[in-house]
């Protein structure tokens, strides 16, 4: 029991010995949240050897249309790419045979609405859209089978599953050590900036949180009188508000909890990221704490904020002259960190992503598989790099695409410091008591100390309930 | 008395209540349609514009992009089979609860109702549990089954209502010329309850097209209604306001178009029969 | 039709008793059979396999899961450390408490408004009834949209006063009061119309005599027309409060529940616990507090029907 948990990415013996070597807090904390342990700035992420496909005669992607006539049912988010492949779905149907009857959903209910069908573990579903937060639930508790056998069965050069950016590949789509599907989406916060305002007063990109928050003061001092404010982000109630606290709770050096499953949001440095993000909010526009997504996204398109933390995928709009004011005059780069005695920087920017499973009460396994491989194959993930980017190394890191997608090279870049949220079953429980807390602390209903304190314990007591803790 | 200006003025005052409390009731329903109407541009003006071009561009879109015939579909069928059955079953009980004072039966027509006044939150726990082992999750006949629990005390407790009001002694002649009990169920007090018959089958369907928490738990692509599906407009990135206020127009049409004809029994609808 | 006809002929041969009994019950236990035998089936085995469960935890979410005996541990865990518990309660008692005194005031105030005779008043009446017959999601999107900060109704007219853009539904201090506003637009006409029909049914006589009398409009309608439509008015009162406090489509469309915990009703966290979380246990035990709090509520708002009556 205690072992299913989210520190599932296991570090080598010799990749551990270099991390020790990061120093200061870095050094307890190498040992479980991956990515402030990458704060040293070696990347730590290596391929998990066991699963790279022997070489053998491969049955995928399948020559003569062996699946012909199969239907299968696929749940998907409602978000830019899944809306991009229902569009190009009839070129698969016509090459396999396969029918797909691909059902997008937004966010809010699309966990419910897989649950009740696969929760008659009929089959009715085939290929499910997993966040990678629900890695716990889907994985850990069955409802999605491990590809390991079907990866060996495919032509490597097809799949070339080294491409797909390890971290992402291990944060969407791996738990306890196997392959449970195929990376679609991939997210990775990072922060936007006026290049034009920080000219304008000699400023710099933020490289630490500190000079994120004077530069925000210079800015909202200057500039306020003319609506623009230093800085902006997430900060209504809700999973992105969560999300946003992660870029700070790691570089402060803390997690939600340690590798005994005690919950740690008590702890000085918790509770230093949070006081330190609260005290932004004087310096961000009036309406910060109402904004989740699209608010957010509209304050810094419409010129209103020289700085915004927000997720990648709001890039293309920034870009886009029917959504946006600040077309040519904004710039991207890694959300800031926190300065270690050693000199090198503790970023965290927060991780998020999807993966396609297949259900373990699929009947039409070697279908979904043949459609995980296309939609995810080189050819795709170049072609439908118009709606969100690739987890593809060779794609983020082309340079014709890093000129198009101004985002690619900061995504390439902040993935070796990416920090996940918990992925066990119980976290979105305890997930809906932290965005309580948060948006009681941003508020100024509680103080950050007081916040946190009152929510550790109930934290705790969901952990001990599900058997992590030893009472 | 004369119309003297205070008279005058408290007309005058009392039309223009009646004035504001209309437009407080019925113009957020023409905004909708209104805007369902306007071009995806017309409809994200501020200020909103009042005069533009009317498309029914997303009305088409959203049959297209998003499959809502089958919701539509979906929604009607399940309501259409859900009336019949609950009428069906529930009519030939109202009467004999009406007609046959046996022990207890005002007992059980009372726990009739309190099932109707259930949250149906709280039956959606154990239903949920019911139909995943009996695999009715996701299915119409699994819908039209789950919408009898409130359909079916609806319609005893109107139809018990309708029954009771009718008086006996055309019943009683028909069967001393010869008629059953049966007989005279069907060909006597069907005919004389026939406009509170239908009535209470239009508003068994309409609670049923307009019903939602057990569309939302029990269903999930196959059988999903429209209720439900309008959520496929609320995205992260923000709302789709033209397809959302298109697929509202869908869903109330029915609903304006029958309520005209239901005027008179509404009343009692309403409050099961509470006050006629 | 003959066939039946038949049926009883024949039994008119048996035993006198045996005949009269049957001849008497077949027919109404025929016709009752079947609708009573579905409702237990789908009301009564639920609910009593929900209370069981609720003694039990059960994680529906673990494909592997079983039930696990834990007595009272759900009830106890609700009543002291659930922080959400209590708030949620607060938050249903709030709503339903306002919403029903702002409706039953303002649907006197119509009913008493569309109590005289004036040209068009029948469709005027039927253009009220409109936001009661539409699906409450469908009332929550009209009301979403109404609240929007970018391109709502609600912020053109404040704009056309000069006032700054709110961010209605986004807000803990507004979210509560816009969704009971959402609410009152919907359920107001139920209680007009009930109250219009019940002042439509009053007799004449003593509404002359009154006059006769010298009485005022004021002394008229609280010594004549309130006594008199009391029973609909309490009849209104009951189905709405018990309607409001199991309120979850409205709130579930305009903000499931948020900001914070501001508009999260109990019905909204018992779903949560139920079809979020999957905790089946937990979520029965939440279930049956909300139906014993309605039990509760209904009762005293009965007390208080008799009472009045005595």
């Amino acid at each position: 029991m205690n072992k299913k948990g989210t520190f599932n990415r296991k570090l080598s013996r010799r990749e551990a010995l270099k991390l020790f070597g990061a120093g200061g807090l870095g050094l307890y904390l190498a040992s479980y949240v991956p990515g402030v342990a990458a704060a040293s700035a070696q990347p730590s992420w290596s391929f998990p050897k066991n699963i790279i496909a022997q070489p053998r005669k491969y049955k995928f992607p399948a020559e003569g249309k062996p699946y012909a006539g199969t239907k299968i049912n696929v749940s998907m988010v409602a978000e830019a790419k899944p809306d991009a492949l229902k569009k190009v779905l009839p070129r698969f149907t016509e090459k396999t045979g396969i029918e797909v009857n691909l059902d997008i959903l937004p966010y809010p209910t699309l966990q419910e609405k897989q649950f009740t069908v696969m929760t008659q573990q009929t089959g009715a579903l085939d290929g499910v859209h997993v966040d990678c937060v629900w890695m716990g639930q889907y994985a850990g508790q069955g409802w999605i089978a491990p590809v390991d056998d079907l990866v060996a069965e495919t032509d490597p050069e097809y799949l070339m599953l080294e491409d797909f950016h390890p971290a992402i590949l291990a944060e969407q789509c791996m738990w306890e050590d196997k392959l449970y599907g195929l990376p679609f989406i991939n997210a990775i916060h990072t922060l936007y900036y006026r290049t034009d305002i920080f000219d304008k007063h000699g400023l710099k990109p933020p490289e630490t949180w500190e000079e994120l928050r004077e530069a925000a003061k210079l800015i909202t001092e200057a500039e306020s009188k003319n609506g623009v404010y230093g800085v902006t982000f997430m900060g209504k109630r809700g999973v992105q508000l969560l999300c946003t606290y992660v870029n700070f709770l790691g570089a402060f050096g803390s997690y939600f909890y340690d590798k005994n499953y005690v919950a740690t949001l008590d702890s000085p440095e918790a509770i230093a990221a949070l006081e330190f993000f609260v005290s932004l909010v004087p310096y961000a526009n009036p309406g910060v704490l109402s904004q989740d997504w699209d608010e957010c996204f509209a304050t810094f398109a419409a010129g209103n904020a020289a700085m915004n933390i927000q997720w990648q995928n709001a890039a293309p709009g920034f870009a886009d002259p029917s959504k946006s004011k600040i077309i040519g005059k904004w710039g991207i780069t890694l959300t800031p960190g926190n300065k270690l005695p050693d000199g090198t920087i503790r970023r965290s920017p927060t991780f998020g992503g999807w993966c396609i499973g297949i259900a373990t009460d699929s009947k039409n396994r070697e279908a979904v598989w043949e459609l995980m491989l296309w939609a995810t194959s080189l050819e795709m993930e170049r072609e439908l790099a118009y709606a969100m980017p690739s987890s593809r190394k060779s794609v983020l890191g082309d340079p014709e695409f890093q000129k198009k997608y101004i985002e690619y090279e900061t995504m390439l870049k902040s993935y070796d410091y990416a920090l996940g949220r918990p992925r066990i079953p119980e976290w979105p429980q305890m997930a809906d008591l932290i965005e309580a807390a948060l948006s009681e602390a941003m508020t100024g209903a509680k103080t950050p100390e007081q916040a946190l304190k009152d929510v550790n314990p109930l934290l705790n007591e969901i952990l001990m309930s599900a058997g992590y803790q030893k009472a | 008395m004369g119309l003297g200006w205070q008279r005058i003025a408290w007309l005058a005052a009392k039309r223009l209540l009646i004035a504001i409390i209309i437009v407080f009731f019925v113009a957020p329903i023409i905004l909708i349609f209104l805007t369902s109407i306007k071009s995806r541009v017309d409809a994200l003006a501020f200020p909103p514009v009042w005069i533009f071009s009317p498309t029914f561009m997303n009305f088409e879109e959203i049959f297209e992009l998003y499959d809502f015939g089958l919701y539509f579909r979906n929604t009607l069928v399940a309501a259409t089979a859900s009336t019949i059955v609950a009428m069906a079953l529930g009519v030939p009980a109202a009467y004999s609860l009406a007609r046959y004072k046996f022990r207890g039966h005002s007992n059980l027509a009372f726990w009739i109702l309190s099932i109707r006044i259930t949250p149906p939150i709280a039956a959606m726990i154990p239903v949920f549990i019911l139909f995943r082992n009996l695999r009715l999750l996701d299915s119409i006949p699994g819908l039209v089954l789950i919408y009898c629990t409130f359909n079916l005390p609806f319609v005893v407790w109107m139809m018990r209502g309708f029954f009771e009001d009718l008086p006996i002694d055309l019943e009683e002649s028909a069967m001393v010329d010869g008629c059953s009990r049966f007989g005279a169920f069907a060909r006597v007090a069907l005919i004389l309850a026939a406009p509170g018959l239908a009535s209470t089958a239009i508003l068994t369907f309409l609670f049923t097209w307009n019903e939602f928490i057990f569309a939302l738990i029990l269903t999930g692509t196959n059988a999903r209604t429209m209720p439900v599906a309008v959520q496929l407009f609320m995205r992260e990135t923000g709302i789709l306001w033209g397809h959302m206020t298109a697929a509202a127009v869908i869903m109330m049409l029915p609903t304006v178009v029958l309520t005209f004809f239901i005027q008179r029994y509404l009343v009692r609808g309403l409050t099961f029969g509470a006050i006629k | 039709m003959t066939s039946t006809t038949t049926v009883t002929a024949q039994r008119r041969q048996r035993p006198l008793f045996r005949t009269r009994f049957w001849a008497h019950w077949s027919a109404p236990a025929i016709m009752l059979i079947p609708a009573v035998v579905i409702l237990v089936a789908l009301s009564l085995f639920p609910m009593f396999y929900s209370l069981w469960l609720s003694f039990n935890e059960w994680n529906l979410g673990d494909r592997t899961a079983t039930w696990r005996f834990v007595g009272l541990k759900n009830f106890i865990t609700i009543f002291t450390t659930d922080p959400f518990f209590w708030p949620s309660v607060r938050v249903s008692v709030t709503f339903t408490g306002v919403t029903v005194a702002v409706q039953t005031l303002l649907g006197l105030g119509i009913a008493l408004l569309f109590s005289e005779e004036f040209r068009g008043r029948g469709l005027l009446r039927t253009l009220i009834v409109l936001p009661l017959m539409i699906s409450p999601v469908v009332a929550g999107l009209i009301w979403r949209f109404m609240y929007n900060t970018d391109l709502g109704m609600v912020n053109y007219l404040l704009y056309l006063l000069g006032i700054d853009k709110v961010d209605w539904l986004g807000r803990q201090v507004s979210a509560m009061p816009a969704v009971m506003l959402a609410d009152i637009w919907q359920w107001t006409p139920f209680v007009a119309l009930i109250l219009m029909a019940a002042i439509q049914a009053l007799p004449d006589e003593p509404f002359e005599a009154a006059l006769i009398d010298g009485a005022n409009r004021w002394q008229t309608f609280r010594y004549l027309t309130l006594p008199m439509i009391r029973p609909a008015l309490m009849v209104a009162i009951l189905i709405r409060t018990m309607d409001s406090f199991k309120i979850f489509d409205l709130i579930y469309v305009l903000t499931l529940g948020g900001p914070g915990v501001s508009t999260q009703v109990l019905g909204l966290y018992t779903y949560k616990w139920g079809f979020k979380f999957f905790q089946m246990g937990y979520a029965s035990a939440l279930s049956y507090l909300m139906i014993f709090m309605m039990v509760v509520f209904a009762n005293i708002i009965v007390f208080f029907m008799r009472r009045r009556v005595d």
